[in-house]
């Protein structure tokens, strides 16, 4: 690194901004929301100020104080004192602090200052300050810290202008002082006084704030509306997103038939239609359900309502042994788990943080998205509820209510088999709501697009043509009677395995599915298209319509549960060993899941069979 | 065999191969980092949960 390169670490309490920041300063992507938790590790990026100086920005988890204890509080605290392996003490500090919300924020800026460091105070959400009629008097604020102070837009293009020439004239003369980290010293005293002198409130709350929030965090109001949006999301992601999904499959299929009509007869032929073009194709048509899912999501995070639906369910979680802290990472792990696991380090007891790692996979991942999807839409008609409600969009709602309740219950058990059984209170800050900004939104699914698209023509595309390879190969011997898959690779292991699977009325190519599925779970799509356009010569249809043919509506069932509870990808064990350190941990819960799944599909697939 | 059908197995037999290769330093560098090789989203989509 050149010796003019100037370090500078982003620091501030949890929400206000310090990654928006980091993302208009250096152009990355960082995940952003409207809540507190969603950094919680050290990110470093790098920008060139306009003079030409080099700047690389160090961007850590929020901190509400040193004294924290949580994992990710500790790596601010490390990183500011300089005990972080490998990292020197920044050459400056950016404090950044929610101008809207200055009684809590200042209070960790006196903390940060008394380390007596090169440092910035950047006042950021300006915008929201003044529009509420709060008026800071940003000359006499720096006077009274002995800093200087910039006003900041973080999410605002040209935002951080001011920041930026601040950095650019290097570091700033006016440096605070050090002083004893003396704990007994009254902060909130001396932020009382700095208020008084700098900081004028309006006289009247935010009262539509206030209004919006007596109805969304009444205790019986609030779970209701919690429970209609999450029901509403699950009907629009089927309403929306299947025209979608099967304009996707038809547009594929054509293209099939295209490149079958065009080609020559041979291996290289069944490689392209019946390998690549069915199998990723049918992955690729999933696209729509799961941009609709997280169009919702975004939404939902950027208004501001999250935080509140953990508030509402803290007391459900604290008594199943979880703690509303792990709402966020549970949250998270509707995505994937890896985000939820590494998001549990703002859990700052240990208990709390190993069961929310436990139950985090049980959350409805959007890789499982394209099974459910498959499988719904094969298997369940598409009849209206009482007249309203979309069946399919039921089915979807009730899968995902199955994760989720049976996170409960294994929460609930760990506490009961666990020694310590205190319960620890959740003291989280609600955000103002906020109308979600559309670029951000845009930007986010634009994000979970071409995540979906890197995975299918990565993984997803590589192991689909290993599959169609031992789907075709070896060919059968001569004077072979039956279909010519029963013969192959994938017809040898898929009917090995398949008595492990039988009981839970899997047959061969389901049970061979579940193999590449460990590495990435839509890929049990792409081989089961796979398999099965080997194995049919003749044109049937879609998938659906093919597996409508081959397995029970009772295995249909038995399947689903069997992804809901299904054991975790490769990745998600490999970052359970890294967040937990143990090999143990790691054998437990894929052991755990494994068990359910299985009791769960096996009874699901009898209790189908019985009854339907 | 024709020598037409002779080149398409050629080509299917290094395609798979890549593939294994691909797949296998994926799943490996996957394990090894605890990260998501860039599938999950977390890290932005750079495809790193390391610090970077």
């Amino acid at each position: 690194m050149s010796e003019a390169t100037l370090r500078i670490a982003l620091v501030g309490n949890p929400n206000c901004g310090k990654t928006a920041l980091f993302n208009q300063l250096t152009g990355a992507r960082q995940k952003v929301a409207n809540y507190a938790g969603v950094t919680v590790e050290r990110k470093e990026g790098r920008f060139t100020a306009p003079s030409g100086r080099a700047i690389r920005l160090l961007d850590l988890p929020g901190a509400y104080s040193f004294e924290s204890t949580s994992p990710d509080e500790r790596i601010t605290r490390d990183v500011l004192l300089g005990h972080y392996p490998g990292e020197a003490v920044p050459d400056m500090i950016v404090c950044v602090a929610d101008a809207t919300n200055l009684r809590l924020h200042l209070r960790f800026v006196l903390e940060v200052k008394r380390l007596g460091r090169p440092m910035v105070l950047a006042l950021n959400m300006m915008d929201a300050a003044r529009h509420r009629g709060i008026r800071i008097d940003v000359a006499e604020l720096e006077r009274q810290l002995g800093m200087p102070v910039v006003q900041t837009v973080a999410v605002r293009r040209g935002g951080a202008r001011a920041l930026v020439d601040l950095v650019d004239k290097g570091i700033p003369s006016l440096t605070p002082q050090p002083a004893a980290m003396d704990e007994s010293a009254d902060l909130h005293a001396e932020v009382r006084a700095l208020l008084r002198a700098t900081v004028t409130m309006p006289h009247a709350s935010d009262k539509v704030v206030d209004a919006i929030d007596r109805w969304t965090l009444h205790p019986v109001i609030g779970p209701i509306i919690l429970a209609a949006v999450m029901f509403l999301v699950f009907q629009a992601v089927y309403s929306l997103g299947k025209p979608m999904t099967d304009a996707i499959g038809d547009g594929f299929d054509s293209l099939s038939a295209i490149v079958g009509a065009g080609l020559p007869a041979g291996p290289l032929r069944g490689l392209i239609c019946d390998g690549v073009l069915s199998g990723v194709g049918t992955v690729l048509g999933f696209l729509p359900e799961i941009l609709v899912l997280f169009l919702f999501i975004l939404l939902l995070e950027e208004s501001g309502y999250l935080p509140r639906a953990a508030f509402l369910l803290d007391r459900l979680m604290v008594s199943v042994g979880l703690t509303g802290r792990s709402f966020i990472p549970l949250l998270s792990s509707f995505a994937c788990a890896i985000p939820g696991i590494i998001g549990t380090r703002s859990i700052t007891d240990p208990r709390d943080r190993w069961a929310t790692i436990l139950v985090a996979p049980l959350m409805t991942c959007s890789a499982r998205l394209p099974v459910y999807a498959l499988l719904i839409g094969a298997f369940i008609p598409t009849t209206k509820v009482w007249g309203l409600f979309n069946l399919q969009g039921l089915t979807l709602f009730a899968l995902y209510m199955l994760g989720i309740v049976g996170a409960m219950v294994v929460g609930w058990v760990a506490k009961r088999l666990g020694r310590d059984q205190r319960e620890h209170a959740l003291l989280m800050e609600l955000p103002a709501y906020r109308l979600p900004n559309a670029r951000d939104v845009a930007l986010g699914l634009w994000e979970r697009g071409a995540i979906f698209l890197r995975r299918l023509t990565g993984v997803i595309l590589a192991l689909t043509v290993v599959m169609w390879f031992i789907a075709t190969f070896p060919s059968p011997p001569v004077g072979a009677t039956g279909p010519a898959i029963d013969y192959s690779f994938a017809g040898m292991l898929g009917r090995a395995l398949q008595h492990v699977f039988e009981p839970l009325g899997f047959n061969w190519q389901i049970t061979l599915s579940l193999i590449p599925a460990f590495a990435a779970r839509e890929t049990a799509v792409a081989t089961l298209a796979t398999v099965y356009a080997v194995g049919n010569n003749a044109d049937v249809g879609t998938l659906g319509q093919v597996l409508t043919g081959h397995f029970s509506l009772a295995s249909a069932l038995s399947l689903m549960v069997w992804f809901a509870f299904a054991p975790q990808c490769m990745s998600t064990l490999a970052v359970i060993r890294r967040e937990t350190g143990s090999w143990r941990k790691v054998v437990l819960s894929f052991s755990y899941m494994f068990i359910v799944a299985y009791v769960l599909a096996f009874a699901t697939y009898h209790l189908a069979g019985a009854l339907l | 065999m024709n020598h037409g059908l002779w080149i398409q197995y050629a080509i299917i037999g290094a395609l798979v191969v890549v593939c294994v290769v691909y797949v296998a330093r994926k799943l490996r560098a996957s394990a090894k980092s605890g990260g998501c090789a860039g599938g999950c989203g977390s890290c932005g989509g750079c495809g790193s949960n390391s610090p970077h």
